[in-house]
């Protein structure tokens, strides 16, 4: 059958994870789904792949946790060899040579707190049952599509009222709460509970992973919450590994969306949507092919999709404004090594289960803020933050017995240089500036490395499609979440062109492997389609 | 014995302007006064020789008409001639742009391009001050203050905001938390006018431009009104000391004892109520109904004692952000200085030392580690230069108030104040090549000078950091934003509750008839 003249009821462009979801649920719908896909691998930036011989590698995303468990089992993952492991604990390394480790279970973790500060250790209850009544507050809304506040159709003024009787399920103080946590600052937030350094810094990381922003930035209490809404197996705040690396959430969805009896084809750039009277028509590839649809769905970025792959001359110009005022900002690098042996921490006893989790070498706020600086200044962070895995000591399927694979995650690491593109030269320096600080907790982990690969912002959208390499598709920041993300008034997934939607993590609930955009977007369109949507289940209740 | 109605603690302008509105009812008023001035963070307590003094603030922004109406300031001295003091920003290259008119509305030194989209923002700007300045000056809605009618005025907000179509609808809720960098960067090119504009959206808060939140600055700025001109910049007839001194003979004339040199030091409880002062020098004053005009720090700590506080709101209290990072220089010069680029009739404006958001950011990054700025941004004004009546044979006052210089630097303000006074030097001597040598006195006033001068725990310009987690019903916390306390009779005003500092009186104002409200349904 030739397939370049069957005509689809749904393409979409782009096999990443959120592109995939969105494809398993039409498809599963009973639509026609066709997932075009530019590289010759699927997954988008969760992939799994063998950079170096026997050694898989996650490159770009690697870790598990906010991917949606009702996703999971609407789309019969695990049936598919999905298969996540909780990672029991990771550790903060201080330069003075002592280790603080944050294990998963609740009376160790403050246990380990405890050797640092007492007073902080009991602060900690308070701490996380403040952190997890926010969470209790934003989860049911991942799920659901953002209303549009501007609008009088029911479904917005409805969904309106559910915002706001969710609201008003709070206490008063508890609303003063919610909106203080909502503008302030990690650092600030923490100062508010504890009082050691060490601890403020290990638990701020996760406000400003993939952000451009530092800890002192109002708005990361946020992004820290964001990473704190998944769960694994029903502990909610932890992190897992997926079996097989990242790629085995792709795989799995893909063997899903085949199983429904959907079609992938990779090696297919997407060059231009086709638009015929303010209606999508379908895509040209790079390589001169073409498909028909009258639906198309983008899991690129929103930059990507409207200033790229649509001709401007068919969008409304305050739109196109608007998307170009969108903030995507690079901050993120990668460094990911094939290692000879598991590498040495000292520090640690032999044995302890904290570094087969996320490793950091930090000692206050202060030096995470002082990396941000370095950013804001052009260049990458002298003294950058790491969030280090080795997945292969936790998952013996990634790698030859002994040897490993580690994935460095670097805040912060620039589009540019000073404005000028990413030269060889200094994509090793950048390297060496991470290898180097990892040496200096690892003695002789630079004679471990087998292979390495150094990634900047510009490989990741080279690579991926990442505008600017940014991993969340857009800053978490409140002007471009919820009724804002990407753009006011577009923000249900739709564009201003029929048939046009996107699905990716520029829209709500934002980045991270979630899924839920995935699903939302497909959501609306089989309301477009009058399908049905009742395979989609919705949030299981918060306890 | 010393028996009044009300007893007020600070002569700050707040305090004075509570004063007013009690007295004014009949009440019998008392205010004590720990210095020997009237005025606060304002007051002439800053002397650069024996007869030239020069208070920190030297401009105003928020004197609303109602305010002045209220106090009676126009009937005891009150005048201002020009409205809208211009401001100049400058780099160190001769380049500057004139902002004048009503914030902005003549701009000098921009082509017509770029004009244009500096209207159409601060139109939207404008706009959305508008907007939330009704809460600026209302009693903040909580939980004790939520009457139909006060939600009510929420409601009336969306829906004036709803009218004004989608697009404007849509840039509220995008661009409030916005940070006022992203903001000006979406229509403005012009590097002077937007390091202008992230100074003043940053000034006083300890936050850089590229801070989320700090957009929030510029409207609470903008907001602010005189005698109804929206975003007013006022130099007032004989200066912030002839203003406060308004406020002092409105005060003596409604009938209130001032007395001051005298520190208020314990409060005299009576079960779970205030029914008095005990001062530093012993003697005790009686009042059913005490009101706090201090820095919150100091009343939940000192007058209020932490045995009498719940640990929830001790913990509160104790994170309040209270370093300041403001400082303030003055020089006294033996003639004009001479500009290399500006006119001497630019020389009235208010000069601004603000390049462009980079530098300012950039400035601000060292204060978050308590180092000083490496090229400090200020704003600077000539005083005598503006209002002729305001001229003493002793010579000319520069006033500068310089940013991001925190209250706690590492390596102590004692052998940091010299670096700081040679780096505005510096930069001055860009603008006015001979004016190193016309110094006669200089005076340089650290956080920490503020602290022990003006007895403001941290030398806060609001006592504590004016930043939307901390405004409005949140400020100075939660659960007491409407100017009470957890103790019965004891009230709180000035710049740590709402609206937050700067010369206006709302708080002091507002208090006042939360008292007399408060006096009203206990009688009932």
């Amino acid at each position: 059958m030739n397939s370049q003249h069957k005509n689809y009821d749904v393409i979409i462009i782009g096999a990443g994870h959120n592109g995939l979801v969105n494809a398993c649920y039409l498809q599963k719908a009973g639509l026609n789904v066709l997932v075009l896909e530019k590289n010759d691998w699927i997954g988008g930036a969760a992939v799994s792949r063998e950079l170096t011989p026997n050694i898989l590698y996650s490159n770009c995303s690697y870790v598990c946790s906010l991917f949606r468990p009702e996703i999971m089992r609407d789309l019969e993952l695990p049936k598919h060899g999905l298969q996540i492991i909780g990672i029991e604990g990771g550790t903060t390394f201080t330069q003075d040579g002592r280790y603080l480790a944050n294990y998963r279970n609740y009376h160790s973790k403050r246990r380990e707190m405890a050797r640092f500060s007492v007073k902080d250790s009991e602060a900690y209850e308070r701490y996380s049952r403040d952190v997890t009544r926010q969470c209790r507050f934003i989860q049911p809304l991942l799920m659901r599509t953002a209303p549009d506040p501007a609008s009088f159709k029911s479904k917005d003024i409805g969904e309106i009222f559910y915002l706001i009787k969710q609201f008003n399920e709070l206490s008063p103080d508890q609303m003063a709460e919610t909106i203080r946590f909502w503008t302030m600052s990690i650092s600030d937030y923490l100062d508010e509970y504890f009082e050691n350094d060490v601890i403020k810094a290990s638990l701020a990381l996760s406000g400003i992973i993939g952000t451009a922003l530092g800890p002192m930035s109002p708005g990361t209490a946020y992004v820290l919450l964001h990473h704190y809404m998944g769960e694994v197996d029903g502990s909610i705040g932890s992190w897992g590994y997926a079996r097989g690396g990242m790629g085995a959430i792709t795989q799995a969805l893909s063997s899903s969306f085949k199983s429904f009896g959907g079609e992938l084809i990779t090696e297919s750039e997407v060059e231009n949507i086709l638009i015929k009277n303010n209606q999508a028509k379908g895509v040209a590839l790079k390589n001169g092919n073409e498909f028909y649809s009258s639906n198309i769905v983008s899991n690129a970025d929103v930059k990507r999709t409207f200033l790229k792959l649509v001709d401007d001359k068919f969008l409304p110009p305050s739109f196109v404004k608007k998307v170009k005022n969108f903030k995507i900002r690079g901050s993120s690098g990668k460094v990911n090594i094939g290692l000879d042996s598991m590498p040495d921490f000292p520090a640690v006893p032999k044995g302890d289960p904290c570094i087969k989790g996320d490793i950091h070498f930090t000692d206050s706020i202060e030096r995470m803020e002082k990396a941000y600086d370095d950013w804001k200044n052009g260049t990458w962070s002298q003294d950058p933050f790491l969030d280090m895995m080795i997945p292969t000591a936790t998952d013996p399927t990634m790698a030859p017995p002994g040897k490993h694979f580690m994935s460095c995650f670097v805040q912060y690491c620039p589009p540019k240089v000073y404005g000028k593109d990413w030269t060889q030269e200094k994509k090793e320096a950048f390297g060496e500036t991470v290898i180097k600080q990892i040496e200096d907790y690892s003695p002789g982990f630079r004679e471990k490395i087998i292979h390495m690969e150094i990634r900047t912002p510009k490989e990741l959208e080279d690579e991926v499609g990442l505008t600017e390499g940014n991993i969340f598709q857009g800053e978490l920041t409140f002007d471009q979440l919820l009724f804002n993300r990407p753009v006011p008034g577009y923000a249900q997934y739709r564009s201003p062109l029929k048939g046009l939607y996107i699905c990716g993590s520029s829209t709500h609930p934002g980045g991270g492997v979630m899924g839920a955009p995935g699903r939302n977007a497909a959501i609306e369109i089989l309301k477009d389609l009058k399908k049905p949507t009742s395979h989609a289940r919705s949030a299981y209740e918060v306890i | 014995m010393k028996s009044y109605d009300v007893i007020i603690i600070g002569a700050g302008h707040n305090g004075m302007a509570a004063s007013i509105k009690l007295a004014k009812t009949g009440r019998k008023v008392l205010i004590l006064e720990s210095s020997s001035e009237f005025g606060g963070m304002a007051s002439s307590n800053i002397l650069l020789n024996d007869n030239v003094n020069q208070p920190l603030p030297h401009l105003i922004n928020h004197l609303c008409s109602k305010s002045i109406k209220d106090l009676d300031l126009i009937k005891y001295g009150l005048k201002t001639k020009n409205f809208f003091i211009p401001s100049i920003s400058v780099d160190k290259n001769q380049n500057c742009i004139s902002f004048s008119g009503s914030y902005g509305s003549q701009i000098d030194g921009m082509d017509s391009n770029e004009k244009a989209n500096w209207e159409k923002l601060k139109k939207r700007m404008f706009f959305q001050a508008n907007l939330l300045k009704k809460f600026l000056y209302k009693s903040p809605i909580n939980r004790e203050n939520n009457s139909l009618f006060d939600k009510l005025d929420f409601l009336k907000t969306g829906i004036n905001l709803r009218i004004k179509g989608r697009e404007e609808f849509q840039e509220f809720f995008r661009m409030m938390l916005m940070c006022v960098a992203d903001i000006l960067e979406e229509e403005i090119n012009n590097d002077l006018l937007k390091g202008l504009l992230a100074f003043d959206a940053t000034l006083g808060i300890n936050l850089g431009p590229r801070s989320p939140t700090s957009y929030m600055g510029l409207l609470y700025r903008l907001a602010g009104e005189f005698n109804g001109a929206q975003g007013a910049q006022i130099f007032p007839e004989g200066g912030i000391p002839k203003l406060i001194e308004t406020f002092y003979k409105s005060s003596t004339s409604a009938g209130v004892e001032f007395i001051f040199k005298n520190e208020a030091k314990n409060l005299i409880f009576e079960n779970n109520k205030v029914t008095g002062i005990k001062t530093q020098n012993g003697e005790e004053f009686f009042a059913d109904i005490v009101l706090s005009s201090v820095s919150p720090i100091k009343t939940f700590f000192d007058f209020i004692g932490s045995q009498r506080l719940d640990t929830g709101l001790l913990r509160e209290i104790k994170s309040l952000r209270y370093k300041g990072n403001v400082s303030k220089l003055n020089l006294l010069l033996n003639k004009i200085p001479k500009s290399s680029f500006l006119s001497n009739e630019q020389l009235s404006a208010r000069i601004t030392y603000t390049p462009s958001i980079n530098h300012v950011e950039k400035n601000f990054n060292p204060s978050k580690y308590q180092q000083l700025p490496e090229d400090p941004n200020f704003e600077l004004l000539f005083p005598s230069i503006i209002d002729e009546t305001n001229i003493n044979n002793n010579g000319i006052i520069a006033s500068i108030i310089i940013q991001n210089t925190p209250y706690s630097l590492k390596d102590g303000w004692d052998s940091s104040k010299k670096l700081l006074y040679n780096k505005i030097m510096l930069t001055l001597e860009t603008i006015f090549p001979d004016i190193k040598k016309s110094v006669l006195a200089s005076k340089l006033i650290s956080p920490l000078d503020i602290e022990t001068i003006f007895n403001v725990p941290g030398g806060h310009w609001h006592h504590s950091e004016l930043q939307i987690d901390r405004m409005y019903s949140l400020r100075p916390v939660f659960k007491y934003s409407s100017y009470r306390t957890p103790i019965h009779g004891l009230y709180i005003c000035g710049a740590g509750t709402h609206p937050g500092g700067g010369i206006s009186g709302k708080s002091g104002i507002n208090a006042a008839n939360q008292i007399i409200k408060d006096q009203k349904q206990n009688n009932h």
